[in-house]
């Protein structure tokens, strides 16, 4: 070892080789860092603007240039402002700047702000400032992000209106035209501005979407947009509430003066034919006009009013404009309407619906002997008494509980025939059931129908759908697509009221049907009326040629069945025949008739069941 | 207020000469610091003193080599100073015994803390061995909640091999081992500088294992390893610790308390592996290597600028500055003396000095001279 002079020297040579390589490295690493960051900048998606601490551009990455239209070159030294140009935004620049350089906070501009290229091309940006430091602390200069956001932006929007509006027809959908709704009716409590709301269903637009597709159905509902808004004023709001529901806001607009309008706008819809491929539609509306006033509690208030106002419409034959009444009948049907509907999903809960039977009595040899008959729906109040569907079909169509009736007595019926004693299986021929309009919109029925059959083992070929002519057409692709697929389990079908609607017999071919129940009206004079009488002669003749059994309904005499029988009508059914009974008791033909009231009522909201 | 340094004249019975060198001022000193070699005659010398000044606050400890103007001296020396009005100035001591290594209890270190701060200035002599003076002074820079008051002082010293007894302080003819001396000073003005010398000779690395003066790595590799790279010298270790005494090790942060902290080596590879300063290391500590000589700290000594020359000065300057030193050891003290404009100065060479960061954050350094300026207030 060396004197200590020499040894100090030999450590400051150490000394100094490793600072040296430190710095080396240091320097390496800087280098390294500085391409990365060069690199990285260069490569993000950002704009990235750097300043010194006068706020004079001292970098820019290329995706700054491009939005700022300013290459580095001519940038470098200039002012920020004079680079990053905010388009009609409160927020100035150099102020955040200067913010940012004195109290060495980080900025984050207001969200609505767009930023002006040199060429004066606008994008929507998002952007923070925030200072840089040099190691001591000191604010050496600031740093500015900032995205493209313009798609964002363009994309929040479509959102916004997506949110707000129908996609097809683009007009205001049903949440949107509440929040107007609701303006409305606060105007009308504080400023008393009157307006008034239509509400519009069109009439034939299930008959296009069935016979044509739903192609059609939602061509026909954009044609009836663009009458709508060409038949509204300016100022009016015009939305889609539903499949084939429109609604309109008439502002400022008497009651009057909305009657004028709407009827205006009917004669415009009646006026336009609906054509699509070889088929051509008349349009018709049904149409509830209601005065916003402060009478109205709340939009679900005021759209009730609207709906009963445009289904009073309906009831009243279509194509026809109703403006609401609150009068004492239609409250009083309403709110009967409201009972019933309490009474009928007790009675579905305490299960005191019942089935009754008519007969239907066969009229020629060619017929195989047995029981026929239709079953009627009954119920039974606590105090004995007995409800024909009459009173209560129309509030379960209206309010939604058809479709759980309909199962009942499904179940019911298939349950009650299933524990009779086998003879009488044996004997039956035919039980028909009535199927409303609702259940054959109900995907799930055919599933439910074919659970009930595999469940119970009932016999499918002895039972028998009757759905109404009116229903089955109006719904005609979905009434195919069940009938086809109970037909294929054996399950047969019948057109009930045939003759009423007027039907072409060509949509006889389109459905699997095995009969036709012609309406008792053509049946009731057949004897003296020859013009009922060809009516009927006609039905029978061509169910007859389609090999498809006729039944005449609300047969009163022994004249009118003997001239049925001579026509060639292929059963008779009616109170003069045979009053309806328990359906437990249809096997019994000792066991007394119940003298409930009528046996037989028509269809529908009236009908019996 | 005025001051006098008396070079003790050596031997068991120095009265005569103590009364002799206060004898013109016509009183006996009001405060009298001493400082004495360890063992030899301190007893004597301390009942001399009682003799001679029995109503004078009597403080001091131990110290291997001292100080007396611009005299380095091993015999101890003796520093009387004369308070012009009593009413106004005034000299408190108080005893903190440490317990078996432990640092006082926090309501104790609250009432140092305290008076600290209600004082001019205030001076710590410590046990330099037994006394936990790195804890005792971080709780009382705690308790002082970022104030800023002057204090200074030094760690007793021993000779090598350290006494089991420590390096004790005294009060009166109290010996007092494991305890700290505070010294307040009322109505005298105390400067404290911060004598350095060191300049930056490596990189700097961070301490990534630590444990009070013991650091198990640097940079992640063991102490002695990165020791290593510095002082082999010819494929052997330099003499350690000896050549790292000229070159400390400084702590520069990154905490502002730890800024431009100095730490002697005092074990090399002990334990295995690692290093042991005179000082505390912590983890996350940067540290890099300084250098200088005995040039550069004389140098620093003589340029240190005092503004208007004090009343009397104390100096508390690193055992480790002595080594470097070597035989200019006298030359820093003469330097100071001579830049003071000769007021009367004592001190020793310490184990550790107490003073002030450029932050104003009461520290513990290594490697320094903390030079003590007292004024008496409105002179």
């Amino acid at each position: 070892m060396t004197g200590p002079l020499e040894i100090d020297n030999a450590i400051l040579r150490n000394l100094l080789m490793q600072t040296t390589r430190a710095y080396e490295r240091q320097m390496t690493e800087l280098h390294t860092e500085k391409e990365l960051a060069q690199v990285t900048l260069a490569s993000i998606g950002d704009g990235v603007l750097a300043t010194d601490g006068e706020g004079r551009i001292k970098y820019l990455n290329p995706v700054a240039e491009k939005l700022t239209g300013w290459e580095r070159a001519e940038a470098l030294g200039k002012p920020l402002p004079e680079i990053f140009h905010l388009s009609e935004s409160e927020q100035r620049i150099d102020d955040v700047l200067r913010n940012c350089l004195q109290d060495g906070r980080s900025f984050h501009l207001s969200e609505r702000i767009s930023l002006e290229r040199r060429d004066g091309r606008v994008y929507g940006i998002e952007s923070t400032c925030a200072p840089i430091r040099a190691s001591d602390g000191r604010i050496i200069g600031a740093v500015l992000v900032f995205q493209d956001v313009s798609d964002k932006r363009l994309m929040a929007l479509q959102l916004a209106h997506q949110a707000t509006h129908d996609e097809l027809t683009g007009l205001l959908n049903r949440q949107a035209f509440d929040g107007h709704l609701q303006r409305a009716l606060e105007e009308a409590r504080s400023l008393s501005n009157t307006h008034a709301l239509c509400y519009m269903d069109l009439d034939q637009f299930k008959l296009v979407n069935d016979t044509c597709g739903h192609l059609a159905g939602d061509e026909l509902l954009c044609r009836v947009t663009a009458l709508l808004q060409d038949s509204m004023r300016d100022t009016d709001l015009v939305a889609r509430l539903g499949g084939d529901e429109f609604g309109v806001l008439l502002t400022r607009c008497s009651l009057e003066g909305a009657e004028r309008q709407v009827a205006e706008l009917l004669r415009t819809l009646n006026q336009f034919r609906f054509t699509w491929r070889d088929k051509t539609f008349s349009v018709g509306a049904s149409i509830g006009l209601v005065p916003i006033t402060r009478d109205f509690r709340t939009v679900a208030h005021l759209l009730s009013a609207a709906d009963h106002a445009c289904y009073a419409a309906k009831e009243k034959g279509r194509n026809r404009i109703q403006v609401y009444q609150e009068d004492d009948a239609t409250f009083v049907r309403r709110h009967g309407d409201m009972n019933w509907v309490v009474r009928i999903q007790q009675t579905l809960e305490q299960d005191r619906f019942c089935l009754f039977s008519q007969q239907i009595q066969p009229l020629t040899p060619e017929v195989a002997p047995g029981l026929y008959f239709e079953v009627l729906l009954r119920m039974l109040e606590d105090d004995g008494r007995i409800h024909l569907p009459s009173d209560f079909i129309r509030a379960a169509e209206r309010y939604g509980l058809m479709r759980l009736i309909d199962r009942w007595v499904i179940r019911s019926c298939i349950k009650t025939l299933m524990s009779q004693p086998p003879p009488f299986l044996d004997l039956l021929r035919l039980c028909s059931i009535n199927l409303s309009a609702v259940s054959l919109g109900d995907d799930e029925l055919l599933a439910f129908v074919e659970e009930e059959l595999e469940a119970s083992g009932a016999p499918a070929d002895k039972l028998c759908f009757e759905l109404t002519e009116t229903t089955a057409i109006e719904s005609l692709s979905q009434a195919q697509r069940l009938m086809e697929r109970l037909a294929a389990r054996g399950v047969r079908f019948a057109l009930d009221d045939f003759g009423t609607g007027m039907s072409s017999y060509g949509y006889l071919k389109e459905l699997p049907v095995s009969f036709l129940k012609i309406d008792g009206k053509f049946i009731k004079d057949v004897v003296t009326d020859p013009l009922d009488r060809a009516m009927v002669e006609s039905i029978n003749q061509v169910g007859h040629v389609m090999g498809v059994r006729t039944i005449a309904e609300g047969v009163t005499s022994a004249a009118v069945m003997e001239r049925l029988r001579l026509l060639g009508v292929d059963f008779a059914q009616g109170n003069w025949i045979s009053a309806p009974r328990p359906l437990a008791a249809a096997a019994m033909p000792a066991m007394p008739t119940i003298p409930a009231g009528p046996a037989r009522m028509p269809r529908s909201s009236e009908s019996d069941r | 207020m005025r001051s006098r340094t008396v070079l003790l004249p050596g031997g068991t019975h120095p009265r005569d000469a103590l009364v002799a060198a206060a004898g013109d001022v016509g009183r006996p000193p009001d405060f009298v610091l001493a400082f004495l070699p360890p063992e030899e005659h301190l007893r004597d010398v301390l009942a001399a003193m009682t003799l001679a000044w029995p109503d004078a606050i009597r403080v001091g400890c131990e110290a291997v080599t001292q100080f007396a103007g611009e005299e380095v001296a091993h015999q101890g020396t003796i520093q009387l100073f004369w308070l012009d009005d009593s009413q106004r100035h005034a000299v408190k001591v108080e005893v903190v015994p440490g317990t078996h290594g432990e640092p006082p209890s926090s309501r104790r270190v609250e009432a140092v803390a305290r008076r600290i701060a209600a004082a001019d200035g205030t001076l710590l002599l410590v046990d330099g061995l037994r006394f936990p003076a790195e804890c005792f002074l971080a709780e009382v820079r705690h308790s002082l909640l970022g104030r800023q008051v002057p204090v200074a002082g030094g760690l007793a010293s021993q000779r090598e091999p350290v006494s089991r007894a420590g390096a004790r302080v005294f009060v009166g003819e109290r010996v007092l081992p494991s305890a700290c001396l505070v010294v307040t000073l009322h109505g005298i003005a105390m400067q404290v500088e911060v004598v350095r010398g060191w300049s930056p000779a490596s990189p700097v690395y961070t301490v990534t294992r630590a444990e009070g003066s013991v650091v198990g790595e640097i940079d992640g590799e063991p102490a002695t390893d990165w020791y290593r790279r510095f002082f082999t010298v010819g494929g052997e270790l330099a003499p350690m610790p000896e050549s790292a005494n000229r070159f400390p090790l400084i702590v520069e942060g990154p905490r502002p308390e730890r800024q431009d902290l100095y730490r002697t080596l005092r074990y090399f590879d002990q334990p295995p592996g690692a290093v042991t300063y005179w000082g505390d290391i912590e983890v996350g500590d940067h540290v890099r290597l300084g250098m200088g000589t005995e040039n550069t700290l004389v140098r620093t000594a003589a340029e240190l600028s005092a503004g208007a020359p004090p009343d009397a000065a104390i100096l508390f300057s690193c055992v480790g500055r002595e080594t470097v030193l070597g035989e200019r050891a006298g030359c820093e003290t003469a330097s100071i003396h001579h830049a003071l404009g000769g007021a009367a100065l004592s001190g020793f060479f310490t184990f550790g000095e107490i003073g002030p960061t450029p932050r104003g954050h009461l520290a513990f350094y290594n490697q320094t001279a903390i030079l003590v300026l007292l004024r008496e207030v409105g002179a």
